[in-house]
Parts: structure tokens; sequence; C-alpha cells
């Protein structure tokens, strides 16, 4: 749906993309991933045609997006990390405007507003101009704008960062909803529990370059190793010695009661661990499998990249 | 026309001037009280609507407003 | 066209909400009632301080007036103007409000037009009717020295023209320059340099502040020059402002 090959953006001497590459699947949701000013929230105004690029290629739903020719994407929707409104209007006038411009008839528009309005759940506060609005409801409204004339692909900068959980719960609900439409969406986050809860693929962007582009699952089984948490009933004291040996433990960590075995090779530790535990003869109470979270991965890479 | 206007014929074309002043002075305090506003505290605005008059008002209207 | 529309309803909607009209619409008409009420008092307030008879010193007529709206018109009311529209593109390209229309197809040489005709069409029925409005202040208060009303009304369409010039040059200069207060400062220095560049013979009749002295001098017969250039002037301020935007990057 979205293939982008070697992009290249710069500021004068400044380049702060440096040939990036990355696909994006129909129907899926991919998520870009980058500290404050890695280059998210430009990748994202040259996809959407806000801003001109220096060099690469750029194909959204087939068509290339040529440089030079700033034209309206009229198969997208986009949601800016901080939308602005005309906001001495109310919603609905803002959804007809919207509407009027884009120049379908007005029965549909009608139909598209109360339907978007129910969605986003602001049919309530509908009549109430934007300025009254807080923060959770614009990027509600904002949403619907994006979602207006119903677009195959949907841009989301940002979309839950400065929102209470409560909004940013109904965001993230709002685009599974749009996923299990069938809608392919492309989001920039910094909040990498929103990407791991609802990203299919995942690309790490820092400092100009994509550091990891893929599916979040692959990701996770790639550079993640796992640590399995047991919980002894008394504690073994032969633990260290009877498990250094075996090679495919890394390190094992001891918490008053509690072990953390870390393991490097996952398959091997799923046949074989039970077995070892049993060898102990120690009664276990709870035995888990602790996974990295993305934001320890995410941490780990950057801080490889910064090493290169 | 003549030169000499009697002073109720004189009050007659001047009541707009009276009317646009006092209705221009009213809806600025209203929105003094509801707005939030720019560049002065709000105790200063109101002098300057009170006693800036027409001006003072227009001025308030343009500049000293918070339009988000 | 559908973009044409869809902004022209806003503008209204917008001018209306943020009392653009209330404020323009008194600081147009203001001074068409203030000032010959004004000049009509003078004799009565100054006759205590002033010895002699006033007449020589000033001139108190219909003619006085009316030149008195245009003095008037020309300063204090241009400035409400341009502080009033400052911000009208410039705002909407630095807060990205052109973001979300943008998005969904919005033809953006369509947004600058229509702000520059709604814009001009509510400045000259404003002027045009100050200028009546002081018609009959100064045909009922005075008697000596008469204007007729088609001079009235050349004049009024004289002065329409110039605030046309000044919304266009505002627009141009708004979609230029990032803050509102800038663009508003650079027209009135545009304001001032012309009416001293009035000086130059040579140019005198290629520079819009012809159009203010010529209405505050009744006196149209070689104003084609002006207008012809006042016109041009406008639809090139109108193009570049188009290319301006259309070249210019929206965040």
């Amino acid at each position: 749906m979205i293939k982008v090959t070697n992009l290249t953006k710069k500021y004068g001497i400044h380049e702060v993309l440096k040939g990036i590459s990355f696909k994006v699947e129909k129907g899926t949701i991919y998520g870009l991933l980058g500290r404050n000013g890695a280059g998210k929230t430009t990748t994202m105004n040259i996809l959407t045609g806000l801003i001109d690029y220096d060099d690469g290629e750029i194909y959204i739903d087939g068509k290339i997006l040529k440089r030079n020719n700033r034209k309206t994407l009229n198969n997208i929707g986009y949601l800016p990390e901080s939308p602005a409104f005309y906001s001495y209007l109310t919603a609905y006038e803002y959804l007809y405007f919207i509407g009027e411009i884009s120049g379908i008839p007005y029965q549909k528009v009608k139909m598209q507003v109360e339907e978007l309005l129910e969605i986003v759940k602001l049919k309530d506060h509908a009549k109430k101009k934007i300025q009254e609005y807080s923060r959770g409801m614009k990027q509600k409204l904002g949403l619907a704008v994006a979602l207006f004339n119903n677009p195959e692909i949907i841009f989301l900068d940002e979309p839950t960062s400065a929102l209470d959980p409560e909004s940013r719960h109904d965001i993230l609900n709002l685009i599974l909803d749009m996923k299990k439409n069938g809608k392919t969406i492309f989001l920039s986050t910094h909040i990498l529990s929103d990407a791991e809860r609802v990203c299919d693929y995942i690309g790490i962007l820092d400092n100009g370059i994509i550091i990891f582009s893929g599916e979040l699952r692959e990701l996770k089984q790639k550079y993640i190793q796992p640590i399995y948490d047991i919980t002894f009933e008394t504690f073994p004291q032969n633990i260290k010695e009877k498990f250094n040996n075996i090679e495919w433990i890394d390190d094992i960590k001891i918490n008053n009661d509690k072990v953390s075995i870390y393991v490097n090779d996952i398959e091997r530790a799923k046949k074989n661990i039970i077995n070892e535990i049993s060898k102990l003869k120690v009664p276990v109470i709870s035995f888990q499998i602790r996974e990295n979270n993305l934001e320890d991965i995410f941490i780990r890479m950057v801080k490889q990249n910064e090493n290169i | 026309m003549v030169d000499k206007l009697s002073t109720s014929e004189f009050i007659t074309l001047i009541l707009p001037l009276i009317i646009v002043q006092l209705g221009l002075v009213i809806f600025s305090i209203y929105r003094l009280s509801k707005d939030k506003v720019k560049y002065f505290p709000k105790w200063l605005w109101l002098l300057i609507i009170l006693f800036g008059e027409i001006l003072g008002c227009l001025i308030f209207l343009t500049i000293g407003r918070e339009r988000e | 066209m559908k973009t044409f529309k869809a902004y022209l309803k806003k503008e209204i909607i917008e001018s209306v909400r943020q009392y653009k009209y209330l404020i323009i619409l008194i600081g147009v008409i203001l001074f068409a009632i203030v000032d010959p009420v004004i000049l009509k008092l003078l004799p009565e307030i100054l006759k205590n301080k002033i010895p002699g008879d006033l007449s020589s010193l000033i001139q108190i007529d219909r003619k006085a007036a009316v030149q008195n709206y245009i003095k008037d018109l020309s300063q204090i009311s241009l400035l409400i103007v341009t502080l009033t529209l400052m911000s009208t593109l410039s705002d909407e390209i630095s807060s990205q409000k052109l973001i979300f229309p943008y998005s969904k197809g919005c033809n953006l040489s369509a947004v600058v037009i229509s702000k520059i005709l709604h814009h001009s069409a509510i400045l000259s029925i404003f002027v045009i009717s100050g200028f009546a409005i002081n018609y009959y202040y100064a045909t009922t208060l005075f008697n000596k020295n008469v204007i007729t009303f088609d001079k009235i009304l050349i004049s009024s369409l004289l002065m329409s023209l110039y605030f046309v010039f000044i919304v266009t040059l505002l627009i141009f200069f708004s979609s230029i320059l990032k803050r509102g207060i800038i663009a508003a400062i650079s027209v009135l220095v545009v304001h001032v340099v012309s009416a001293i560049l009035m000086n130059v013979d040579s140019i005198s009749k290629f520079i819009p502040y012809n159009l203010i002295l010529t209405a505050n001098s009744f006196n149209t017969d070689d104003i084609f020059t002006t207008v012809l250039s006042v016109v041009l002037y406008c639809i090139i301020l109108s193009i570049l402002t188009v290319k301006m935007i259309n070249k210019s990057e929206l965040i």
C-alpha cells in the first residue's frame, strides 16, 4: 500500500532523513517509532504530500508521489499531531465545511457527518464550538475529519500523546476499529506501549535512518532474550552452579525467593527448561515467561545505533 | 437646511452616535467579562473601554482578546 | 469553485463570530457621523477661547465635512481595518489550519481569492454606506459650499478602490510574512511612503494614494490612469499571493 525507498530530506545542510526505506501492507497498522526529533513528523508530512522531499521514491496505493508536485492526495486521511480547526465553528459546521470542500453531494455529506460523529462519540457535543473542546475531543474530531470521505490510507501523527488515559484508550480502540474496517494505518508515536497494543508492523527511526522495519512479532523474537521468572517454595542453594553450564542460559539473577533466568535460545529453552527445573527437586510456586517489552528493545536498539 | 438647528433636532442627529457608543461599551464589557485578554490586565482594559469610548472599545475588540 | 464557496461561507461566519464586521463597520462609519457633528460644534466650543470670527480661520461647510471624513477614513479607519484583517492568511498558514482542508482536496488559490473578494466587497459596501451617511449629515448640518451627490459617490468609489488595494496588499504580505502584525506594519509603511511619493509629479499618477487626493479634491478629470494602475496592482498582487501560497509549505 505504501512503499518508500531511499527517502531523503534536507533542511539546509542538516539531513533529517538519510535515505529511509520501508513498506506498509494493505490492511495493517504500521507504527513509526522514534524519539522526539527523530524525523517522524517530517516523514509523515512528506508522505501526505504537505512538504517536498529531496531524493528517493514513494509509492502510495500503487501511484508514485512525485517531487515538486504538491497535489492533494484524495484517498488519504491525515491527523496531524496537534490538529488545528476553525475553532469558532461547531463540530457540525466544521465537518460540513470539510464535506463541501471535498465536493461530495450534500445528502452524502449529511450521512457521513452523522456516521462519523457516532463513531468518534462526539454527537452530544457536536453543536458546541470547537474552542470549548478538550484536547481529547479535538483529537477525536480530528480523527473524524481524517476519516471523512472514507480514505483507504490513514496517517496519524502522535495520535495519543498529550491525552489523558481515558481519551488515549478511546483513540486506540478507534484505531483498532479502523483496521477492522480494512483501512491501512500509518502512525507515528513515541509512546511504545501504545504501539505495542495496536501495531502489526514497526519501524524504528533514529537519527534519520530506519534501524528496524518489520513485524512486531518478528522484532520481539529477534531482539529479545526472554526471561523466565521462577518462584520456589524453598530457595535452591545450588541453582547457580547447576544452571551455569547449560549453554542456552545466559545469566541467572536471584532476588529473594525469585530466580530470573535469562535465556539466549528460546526454542531450546522452551523444550528443556521444565526438565532442568525438575532436576532441582525443589517445589515450584510459580513459573512464568517474561518477555522484554518494546520499550526495552527500543532503548537497546537506539543505544546500539549510537555506538555505531 | 439652516445653520441654526434646534436642540431637539440636533439630539436626533447625534442619537445614533449615543446608541452606538452605549451599545459598544456594554458589549465590550460583556466580552471582557467572558473572554481571556492579551497585553493588559482586565482592569486596565476596563478603563480603556470606559474612557477610550468608541476607539477604546474597538482597540479592545481588535487586539485585546485571545482568539483561541 | 467548491472551495471558493466553502471558504466564502467560512469567512462570513468568521467575520460575524469574531466581530470583524462590527469592528470594521464602526471603524468606517463612525467618522461619517462624528466629523460633521464636531465641525458643527466647533464654533460653540471655541467661541470663548478665540476672539473674532472663526470662519475666517477654519472652513466650516459641507465640503469640509466630507473632506474631514475622507481624511479620517485614510488614517484611523485604515488603521482599524488593517489591524482587524492582518492575520487573515498568515494565521491559517502558521497555525496549520489549512492542513485538514488541504488533505481533503481544497484548492489553495480559491482560498486566497475568496478572502480577497470577501474583504473587498465588505469594505466597499461599508465605505460607500459611510459616504452616504456622511452626505446626509453634511447636508443636514451645513448649507454652504454645496457638493452634489454624484461627486460624493465618485469619491466613495475611489476610496473603496483604495481600501480594496490595501486589503489585497495586506493579504499578499500576509502570505509571505509569518506574523500578521508585521504584515499590517508593512501595509502602513507602503501607505505612508506612497503618500510621500505623491510629491514626485512624474509618477504621482501611478501611485494608489492619488485615489485619496482625488477623492478629497472632487476633481476627477484625470483619474483614469490611476484607477487603471491600481486595478492592475490588485490583479498582480492577487496572482503573486496565489503563487506564494501554492509554493509555501503548509506546516
